[in-house]
């Protein structure tokens, strides 16, 4: 369909520019309810987002519309002309689309193992270690194929095809009382071992919620966050850094100006970085590389999309699917160090940086008085997102998952439980 | 903008619906198709960008569902033809016909009511044209800037929904719209920088664009207060809530959790609970497309099942779930219409659609006045559901303190609610007058699976964590 988009958006009056994103994408899904396959599910999709850009008075609009089936050029005429007209209407400041050179596609690694085949290894795994009180009351995967091309009226044509696998679990565990807890894990490829040693701390984490107990009256704490919690940790620190933050005037941080206390614990350097060789371009066509955002706790880049960075009069860096923090010194054995809790399940991690606030409903934690590890639950933890900044450190140990790649742990100094 | 008509797209399609479905059924039980086409469109602004674009709800295609060998099955695709339509039939026989070699769910039928029927609701308002709108929403921003409140963000979205669901037993259309406008102000104080967003929705666009001043209004001078707020000292509180937090504690810390696909799974506490007591009794709790017009109010849900209005706690007593079609059926139980999808591409699941405590007889006043120390709890942020344990998390944007009956000018933020489910809705002791939903925020199941929904309430004086 792109060559039938191509040719009347260059034959439609008012078309300065285009940009069309094409996604196909392939998807299977199982679900499991109980240990026992409850339905399937197949997707093959291809869509296409066009945005056309119409330049006057040395201002630029841009519309878009999304394609989902085949449509008559005279069909596609008019939802063009439709565009044009909303985007004449639309006055910004110019901005030029992103120059193309040559076609490339980039491809990950597919799957060796068919779905078929990964469904029952899969569920092979998730059944292994079950004992009647003990088990994932749901299991969802999705197998995803996701191909996405990208074409503009500057000569963009770009390909990438990416792969993931996608669980959903409920480690549950029944005895006098019925405990679960919620886990999601996405995998850019097929490692069975890894998925094994994600169900069996899977299952750990359930036994110890079943026997967490409320948490003694302390009223202060160090606190251990670990994966996702250490990446969110990171993405909201750098979010006033974005090129469309920092155009919107949130932040007066400059290239250069430290971002944490001169007395900070760790100095922390963070990159952006595409996470596998084929996320290699965004939205707008834009190659991408790894860059600084944080070195040694000093601001070295802005980071942002196309438009936003030429409005900051900044070469755009694009926008990498990857937080890469560098790894600290200590291992996590260093930083069980006196009394602290491991948070190993949060409702949801909060942070509010304007607000200077970090915190969230602890699910399962485990309390280390000191002498001995007690399972904990049903408690609260907050405090000020400065001091937790100022205060932490990072582990040696790193872990690679969704959108972030660094420490696994990092341990923070002195909230508030309750 | 507004087409004010069913989707002339899925009305051509309708005949070859039917033959697929007719086809298929010389080989499945049960055989269904959804077709969706949403058209969506955001005008969207701050003091330096204007854009016209899509609304992420924006999708086209179709979901066909059968009861194959072994389990369910379902196929999601944006284009059905004569070109490909022995494709879709092959593919949908191989994939549902083959034995999967694992253990299966016994599948249970799909009992339908027959029903042929056409569902409208019209956008009633005035039909703008987009220069207009483009107009008013780029003139927002720029008028409405000072010397604290140094960005604002405007947008209004308008999506309308066409839906068909054809079965063996079903022949049902539905069109509607809603309308979403949303703020987001940034103010500063030398290096003191805070936000606030605020969002409604509506039934028409026109009330939309009437409606986004006074949001901006809201969210500017809540960005200005929070310049003053402190983050709370932890601990217990009595506390009054605004019906969005209200909202946020109906979805968040009870609805998920009478989810009936959660009772198949067995994730579900409250089906230990069922005819008990589970809050005050000053609770009726309601859930249901048709219990009130607002961003969820379908005619039809996407397993094809008609609106209802669900009470689901009576005077405090949990009386019954809410489920989709393949739930229900599990559990043997009439489905609630509630069986709803992300997009064509997901699963249906059991989702709350326009959730709320019924408004109670107390006065916000006297409510306030009640207060010896606490908090007024305002504008949700966020939340997280526990179905199983009954943990509480829900965010909010700010609170008021309150001390001897009257606010002391102090504002906390954010204000993080937390704690045992049944503690906070049986510590209820009053319920306002101030009923309110609000239509303008999306539900995700776990971290996926996001649904548009409303939900509120009217204020409740209750007792809560913080912290």
């Amino acid at each position: 369909m792109i060559k039938q988009l191509v040719k009347v958006l260059n034959q439609v009056e008012g078309v300065d520019d285009y940009r069309i994103i094409e996604r196909t994408e392939k998807s299977h899904q199982a679900f499991f309810v109980l240990s026992k396959l409850e339905t399937t599910r197949l997707v093959e999709t291809c869509e296409y987002q066009v945005t056309v850009y119409n330049r006057h008075n040395n201002l630029i609009g841009s519309s878009d519309f999304n394609l989902s089936h085949k449509v008559s050029n005279k069909e596609l005429e008019k939802l063009i002309k439709d565009a044009v007209y909303a985007a004449t209407f639309v006055s910004n400041k110019d901005f030029n689309l992103v120059n193309g050179q040559k076609k490339k596609s980039f491809k990950d690694a597919p799957f060796n193992d068919s779905f078929e085949t990964i469904t029952k290894k899969v569920y092979d795994i998730y059944t292994k270690y079950a004992t009647p009180n003990l088990k994932f009351n749901a299991v969802e995967l999705f197998y995803n194929e996701l191909t996405t091309h990208v074409v503009n009226s500057k000569g963009v044509n770009l390909t990438k095809t990416n792969y993931n696998l996608e669980i959903e679990s409920i480690p549950s565990y029944d005895g006098d009382n019925k405990v679960e807890i919620y886990k999601f894990d996405s995998y850019p490829v097929l490692d069975y071992d890894q998925i094994e040693s994600n169900v069996k701390q899977a299952l750990e984490d359930v036994k110890a919620r079943y026997k967490a107990v409320k948490l003694p009256k302390i009223k202060k704490c160090d606190v251990i966050l670990k994966d996702n919690d250490c990446g969110e940790f990171f993405e909201s620190f750098i979010d006033d850094y974005s090129y469309r933050m920092v155009f919107s005037g949130a932040t007066d941080k400059k290239p250069g100006d430290m971002l944490v206390d001169a007395n900070a614990k760790t100095k922390l350097s963070i990159t952006l970085a595409p996470s596998s060789k084929a996320k290699a371009f965004d939205n707008d066509g834009l190659l991408l590389k790894k860059f600084n955002v944080v070195d040694k706790g000093a601001l070295t880049s802005y980071y942002g999309d196309n438009v936003m960075g030429q409005y900051l009069g900044i070469d755009p860096s694009g926008v990498p699917d990857e937080i890469q923090v560098k790894k600290g010194s200590k291992s996590l054995d260093s930083l069980k160090k006196g009394k602290y809790i491991e948070i190993i399940a949060l409702s949801g991690i909060q942070i509010d940086v304007r607000g200077d606030y970090i915190g969230g409903e602890v699910r399962l934690g485990i309390y280390h008085n000191g002498e001995e590890e007690i399972p904990v639950s049903g408690f609260s933890f907050s405090g000020s997102f400065k001091n937790a900044l100022n205060t932490l450190t990072t582990s040696k140990e790193i872990v690679k998952i969704k959108g972030y790649n660094g420490p696994k742990y990092l341990k923070i100094k002195n909230v508030s439980v309750m | 903008m507004v087409s004010n008509r069913f989707s002339n797209y899925l009305k051509k399609k309708k005949p070859i619906i039917k033959k697929l479905v007719e086809t298929l059924g010389k080989d499945f039980e049960y055989v269904s198709c959804l077709g969706t086409d949403v058209k969506g469109t955001q005008v969207h602004a701050d003091r330096a960008l204007t854009s016209v674009r899509n609304s992420s709800l924006t999708e086209s295609g179709f979901v066909v569902k059968v009861k194959g060998t072994d389990v369910y099955f379902e196929y999601s695709i944006n284009e059905i033809n004569d070109k490909n339509f022995d494709s879709i039939v092959e593919t949908i026989k191989k994939e549902a016909l083959t034995k999967k070699g694992l253990p299966v769910v016994k599948t249970v039928d799909i009992n339908e009511e027959p029903l042929v029927k056409d569902f409208i609701r019209k956008d009633t308002g005035k039909n703008y044209e987009i220069n207009e709108v483009v107009d008013i929403i780029s003139a927002f921003p720029k008028n409405n800037l000072d010397d604290i409140v140094f960005n604002i963000t405007v947008a209004i979205e308008i999506n309308e929904y066409s839906k068909m669901f054809i079965s063996k037993n079903k022949e049902l259309t539905q069109y509607y719209t809603w309308t979403n406008a949303m703020a987001y102000a940034l103010a500063r104080r030398g290096e003191n920088v805070r936000d606030a967003y605020s969002g409604e929705g509506y039934a028409t666009f026109e009330e939309g664009i009437n409606g986004i001043q006074s949001i901006i209004d809201y969210a500017k001078k809540t960005a200005v207060e929070l310049l003053d707020a402190v983050p709370p000292k932890p601990g217990f509180y009595t506390i009054i809530t605004d019906p969005t937090i209200t909202g946020l504690i109906v979805h968040e810390a009870f609805g998920h959790g009478v989810e009936m696909d959660m009772f198949v799974k067995d994730r579900a506490k409250s089906l230990d609970y069922m005819n008990k007591q589970v809050a005050s009794p000053l609770v009726t709790m309601h859930d249901g497309a048709s219990a009130h017009h607002s961003a969820a109010s379908y005619f039809f849900d996407d397993d094809g099942v008609v609106a209802q209005d669900t009470v689901i706690i009576e005077k405090g007593i949990l009386r019954r779930g809410i489920s989709d079609m393949l739930s229900a059926s599990e559990l043997g139980t009439k489905p609630t219409g509630n069986g709803r999808r992300q997009s064509y591409k997901r699963k249906a699941y059991t989702r709350m659609t326009n959730t709320f405590f019924e408004g109670g007889n107390t006065s916000v006043e006297d409510m306030i006045k009640s207060v010896d120390y606490g908090y007024m709890i305002f504008d949700t942020d966020n939340g997280m559901e526990d179905p199983k344990n009954w943990g509480i998390q829900c965010s909010a944007a700010y609170g008021r303190e309150i001390k001897d009956g009257k606010f002391t000018g102090k504002i906390v933020a954010p204000v993080v609610m937390s704690g045992y489910v049944i503690d906070l809705l049986e510590s209820i002791e009053a319920i306002g007058t101030n009923f309110k939903v609000t239509g303008s925020g999306s539900c995700g199941k776990g971290y996926k699976e996001w649904v548009r929904v409303s939900d509120g309430g009217a204020s409740l004086k209750a007792k809560v964590k913080i912290g």
